[in-house]
């Protein structure tokens, strides 16, 4: 079943969810998920952004993203004030770095990785992931049986139909050729 | 429309609350019996989200005509990282002092309000102590009931030294009031829990039965359902609603905050597809999220150690590892025929 | 001018533009979120249609965007975006797209296609392609970038038509425009 994290990002958004934690990969990724989550969230909520968690617990009806300057600080900070959180009627959005400390801190902290965790963890890289063997075992059976490269070899020599099912063939096709 | 957003799985019930649902087991009326009987202290524990803090409100509610019930949430009233004994001490202080005066129009001494008044200034335990102790005693003596009960949340979010060494300083309170306190379970369970386990009576709010192989499953889910119903107003549910709802009620292993919380994510994606209801499609993705997040907490060997432990008490997984399934929800403890049965997490059943 | 230097050139000229995009850094998924908002904004399709985009990735590498499944429309087996009414075309119109990106974010491929049925019942079918490599006889023939226009998506011999680079965003807001003359840009 197909699951990514834009629909993820969007049930969060749209929801009364008081906390969530994202799990970003690098800066560059980071300024991408800022730049999603302010398109996808809804027009009648205001977003900001901010590098503390201060401002989660003064803006309760806004989205609050918060880009900690000290991730781990910002763990030990919600670990102890969570219960505070609770009063919020639109997310706050913590971003954490993937195999970064706070991220380390957050899974030793068990009662706390269990509140998140029942919040809402969001890791795009994960979710967006291809799952290999699936997604070749899904290409043969529309295929007829083809492999991703036989396919292409059978469409760059023209034996394949110019129809819309065999464009989308094509991409998944494209997406496996080298695994 | 269904307001989906009322489901708040986070939101305990409180006192007097309708949407409060009996467990099977009846644990607040059990409860509320033992400390009408006079036992205590009295230490609740299990996996987070199996309703602790429910169970405790709807004691209080069975209490408050014959006791002064004096409700302590520590997490909501202070940044449990910096929170100390002295700390807790002032907290039940100012808590009991604004009941007394705010709901029991106690008239306190006036020498008693300017210690508690001045015991912002005061940093040792011992004054706190002895304030607390003076307190208790000038409310039991003055209010109609006689007799107190303090009932304290939120040490399950404190380092379990930390909650040790606080529940230790409280005990000596057991002849003034009956205490009551929601713990994590490695806080009464293992080798270091002996002060504790010693001292208090242990209270387990354990998932409800959901597996079909343990009788009491049908009692479970029910209860889960009617805790959805209750959250959303519905005075009925469809066939095929009721089919889905029960499927989540096996997958959240019979811990109700996951049961609401898999009920609520599937009511988000039942939106983003402008669905007003959930179908299956919402209930898998729902189910999904959560068994995903579950997985990462696992480490080396987990997945081994939970099914070998299926069906058993437990009792044989290495104390650490049996503390960390507890406490994560890993694993989980039923009572089935006066027995207890580990098994593991339901939504780690594609794992095993 | 003719020949097939000419249209030897305008493949070039088309896989320039193609890899010129590693240097705008775009993210395809957020770029099409933003022209479906407007869409929807002007009540084309539903709003939730920000979430109904989704991007996939192997290991990092080449990247997939096109209409999850939580999509309201289906074409095929694949997912689409219903589209209500325009001037051309009657309600539940339906819009598919699919992107294959580098790593680099140019892209590979993508293919957006609009198929629906004319205020007067006849079916109507348009799709652009941007292939991964020229193939077919040659690029008059097999235009690197081209639109198939016909009636339906399962036809194979649609006539190819050449198109200049347009990124998938444009495909989309020119294949809408020409079903409403309202949606023409004006940003």
């Amino acid at each position: 079943m197909e699951r990514n994290s834009t629909s993820e990002f969007w049930v969060l958004l749209h929801s009364k969810d008081p906390m969530a934690v994202v799990v970003y990969q690098d800066l560059s990724h980071q300024q991408d998920l800022i730049d999603l989550l302010s398109l996808l969230k809804p027009k009648e909520r205001s977003l900001i952004i901010a590098d503390n968690l201060d401002s989660a617990l003064k803006n309760l009806d806004d989205i609050v993203i918060v880009i900690a300057s000290a991730e781990p600080t910002a763990v030990q900070e919600l670990d102890g004030r969570r219960e505070a959180f609770m009063e919020r009627t639109a997310p706050a959005v913590l971003f954490l770095q993937a195999g970064g400390e706070a991220i380390k801190l957050l899974q030793q902290s068990y009662s706390l990785f269990s509140w998140i965790r029942g919040n809402r963890l969001i890791d795009p890289n994960e979710l967006d992931s291809i799952n290999e063997t699936e997604a070749g075992a899904d290409f043969l059976q529309k295929s007829g049986g083809l492999s991703p490269k036989e396919w292409l070899e059978k469409w760059r020599a023209g034996s394949v139909p110019d129809t819309q099912e065999n464009a989308f063939i094509l991409h998944c096709a494209l997406m496996l050729e080298n695994e | 429309m269904t307001d989906w957003n009322t489901l708040s799985p986070h939101r305990p019930t409180g006192i007097d609350d309708h949407l409060y649902v009996d467990r099977p087991d009846s644990a607040s009326r059990m409860l509320a019996e033992r400390i009408r009987a006079g036992g205590g202290p009295f230490a609740v524990a299990g996996p987070m989200g199996c309703g602790k803090t429910s169970e405790i409100f709807a004691a209080a509610t069975m209490l408050q005509q014959d006791y002064v019930v004096v409700m302590v949430p520590l997490d909501r009233m202070m940044d449990m990282r910096t929170i100390s004994v002295p700390e807790v001490l002032r907290a039940i202080n100012s808590r009991i002092f604004d009941l007394a005066e705010r709901h029991l129009k106690i008239q306190l001494p006036d020498q008693l309000k300017k210690q508690i008044e001045g015991a912002f200034l005061v940093r040792s335990s011992p004054a706190h102590a002895d304030i607390l102790r003076n307190t208790l005693r000038e409310v039991r003596r003055h209010s109609i009931q006689q007799k107190i009960v303090l009932m304290l949340d939120g040490l399950e979010k404190v380092a379990s030294s930390v909650a040790s060494e606080i529940l230790v300083s409280l005990f000596s309170y057991s002849a003034e009031a009956s205490l009551v306190f929601v713990v994590s379970p490695n806080l009464v369970s293992g080798p270091q829990s002996y002060e504790i386990v010693n001292q208090a009576r242990v209270v387990s709010i354990d998932p409800v039965n959901v597996w079909n192989e343990d009788e009491g499953f049908v009692e479970g889910r029910k209860f889960l359902l009617e805790i959805a119903k209750r959250r959303l107003s519905l005075n009925s549910i469809s066939n095929g609603f009721a089919d889905q709802l029960d499927m989540a009620a096996f997958y959240s292993g019979g811990v109700p905050r996951v049961f609401l919380q898999i009920l609520h994510d599937a009511a988000g994606f039942a939106s983003l597809s402008k669905r007003d209801f959930p179908i299956d499609v919402d209930f898998g993705r729902a189910i999904a999220d959560q068994a995903d997040s579950l997985f990462r907490v696992l480490r080396d060997g987990d997945l081994e150690s939970l099914r070998l432990a299926n069906g058993t008490s437990g009792v044989e997984v290495q104390i650490d590892r049996r503390l960390r399934f507890l406490t994560h929800g890993l694993l989980l403890h039923y009572h089935v025929n006066h027995q207890v049965v580990a098994r593991p997490a339901p939504l780690l059943l594609r794992y095993l | 001018m003719s020949g097939k230097a000419n249209w030897e050139n305008r493949v070039k000229s088309i896989i320039a533009s193609r890899n010129a995009l590693s240097t705008d850094k775009v993210d395809w998924k957020n770029a099409l979120i933003k022209a479906l908002t407007r869409l929807a904004e002007k009540k084309f399709c539903a709003l939730e249609v920000q979430g109904w985009v989704s991007s996939k990735t192997i290991d990092g590498k080449k990247r997939l965007v096109t209409i999850s499944n939580s999509a309201d429309g289906l074409v095929g087996g694949h997912y689409a975006i219903k589209i209500a009414t325009t001037s051309n075309l009657n309600a539940d119109a339906l819009l598919t797209f699919i992107v294959t990106s580098n790593p680099d974010s140019s892209i590979l491929s993508y293919a957006v296609g609009l198929q629906g049925v004319q205020k007067n019942g006849d079916a109507w079918y348009a799709r652009i392609c941007l292939d991964p490599v020229q193939r077919g006889h040659g690029p008059c023939s097999h235009p690197l970038l081209h639109c198939h226009i016909g009636k339906n998506a399962s036809s194979q011999n649609d006539p190819r038509t050449p198109l200049p680079w347009i990124t998938p965003v444009e495909a989309v807001e020119w294949l809408m425009a020409t079903v409403e003359p309202g949606l023409e840009p004006s940003w």
